[in-house]
């Protein structure tokens, strides 16, 4: 996590206290919350359904850089839910775009594009850059690969997902809280690539997860680790469950906090 | 005891509600419980209650011993397939 003592540290500045005026007057958010925002790096696996909605509030509310992470282009059946993409860049890389999107919001914040997705090749390195890490990827194995890397690295870690009109959030402390293989030892033998989801669930979903984001990186209480979060978008009903860490779990069964 | 039953993800696409509710004795163990309740679902729908990666909490707690009894007072069984982005 961004510390007042990290090397680096930038201060706000007038632009700042101007931009985020709204959210300085929150409750236990304040200009020190703020300001780790503005020196936290986040890495958000995939800006598809979810991940668009979540690297634009992330920006939004002020986080100093992201690193977004997505391979492949842009498609029609994208469109009704990937709020960073635009009609026009049909066909051209899906994180250039989300990128673009972004830096016309904000363009103070720095965007790191990374055309592919995670792999083994990459996972290890693009955590190790980052002071939180939200994972929208469509593949277990991706979610696998994330969350073995954020607990060994003892990165923290929003694990974002939907189906149809149904969401869940598990926010990851590692070496603390219940980690994805926790819940969910194995792949899910009846999981498709392309799956029914509307554009709203998406939003609210990715909304979500960034909120409990801000609660692990901020002093903003009311942190949801160590429960899932199962969300019904069409009858607008959460459900918290709490969640054990499995002394048995082949990823965080041995970790500590760090 | 009457339980809700709730659905979340792709069981509750296949089975085309998202909550029922069953009656169920005190003490059943949840295993029983979830083959009772699968017994009334569609066959593409109960399919996914035999997966070992289904998520199910009862009452707010994640519940995954199959063997655990429902005590008396029981209110509530989720049951939730696993979700990804996209």
């Amino acid at each position: 996590m961004a510390a007042a003592d990290k090397p680096g540290f930038e201060e706000l500045t007038p632009d700042d206290l101007a931009t985020y005026e709204w959210q300085l007057d929150v409750p236990q958010f304040g200009e020190a919350g703020q300001a780790v925002l503005k020196n936290t790096t986040a890495l958000v696996s995939r800006v598809g359904g979810l991940g668009s909605p979540v690297a634009f509030q992330l920006a939004a509310a002020g986080v100093g850089r992201l690193i977004l992470a997505h391979g492949g282009n842009l498609k029609p059946s994208d469109l009704n839910r990937q709020i960073t993409m635009t009609r026009d860049g049909l066909g051209t890389p899906r994180c250039e775009l989300a990128k673009a999107t972004i830096q016309r919001f904000k363009p103070e914040i720095e965007v790191a594009a990374v055309p592919s997705n995670i792999t083994e090749d990459n996972a290890a390195e693009l955590v190790a850059q980052a002071d939180i890490v939200f994972d929208c990827a469509p593949l277990f194995e991706e979610r696998f690969l994330m969350n073995r890397e954020c607990v060994r690295q003892g990165v923290p870690l929003v694990d974002a997902a939907m189906y149809n009109t149904d969401g869940s959030i598990l926010p990851v402390i590692p070496g603390e809280t219940a980690c994805l293989a926790c819940l969910f030892p194995e792949l899910p033998p009846h999981w498709r690539r392309r799956f029914p989801v509307i554009g709203t669930t998406s939003a609210m979903v990715g909304t979500i997860a960034v909120m409990e984001g801000l609660k692990l990186l901020t002093d903003l209480p009311g942190s949801n680790a160590g429960r899932l979060i199962q969300v019904d978008t069409l009858n607008i009903a959460v459900r918290k469950i709490a969640v054990a860490r499995r002394t048995d779990c082949a990823v965080c069964g041995k970790t500590s906090p760090r | 005891m009457k339980i809700q039953f709730v659905l979340s993800g792709q069981v509750a696409h296949q089975a085309g509600c998202s909550q029922s509710q069953l009656e169920v004795a005190a003490g059943t163990p949840l295993g029983e419980a979830l083959a009772a309740f699968g017994a009334g679902l569609p066959t593409a729908a109960a399919a996914y209650l035999d997966d070992a990666t289904l998520f199910v909490a009862v009452d707010g707690e994640h519940a995954p011993d199959r063997e655990r009894l429902l005590p008396e007072g029981t209110r509530e069984v989720l049951i939730m397939s696993p979700m990804a982005g996209g």
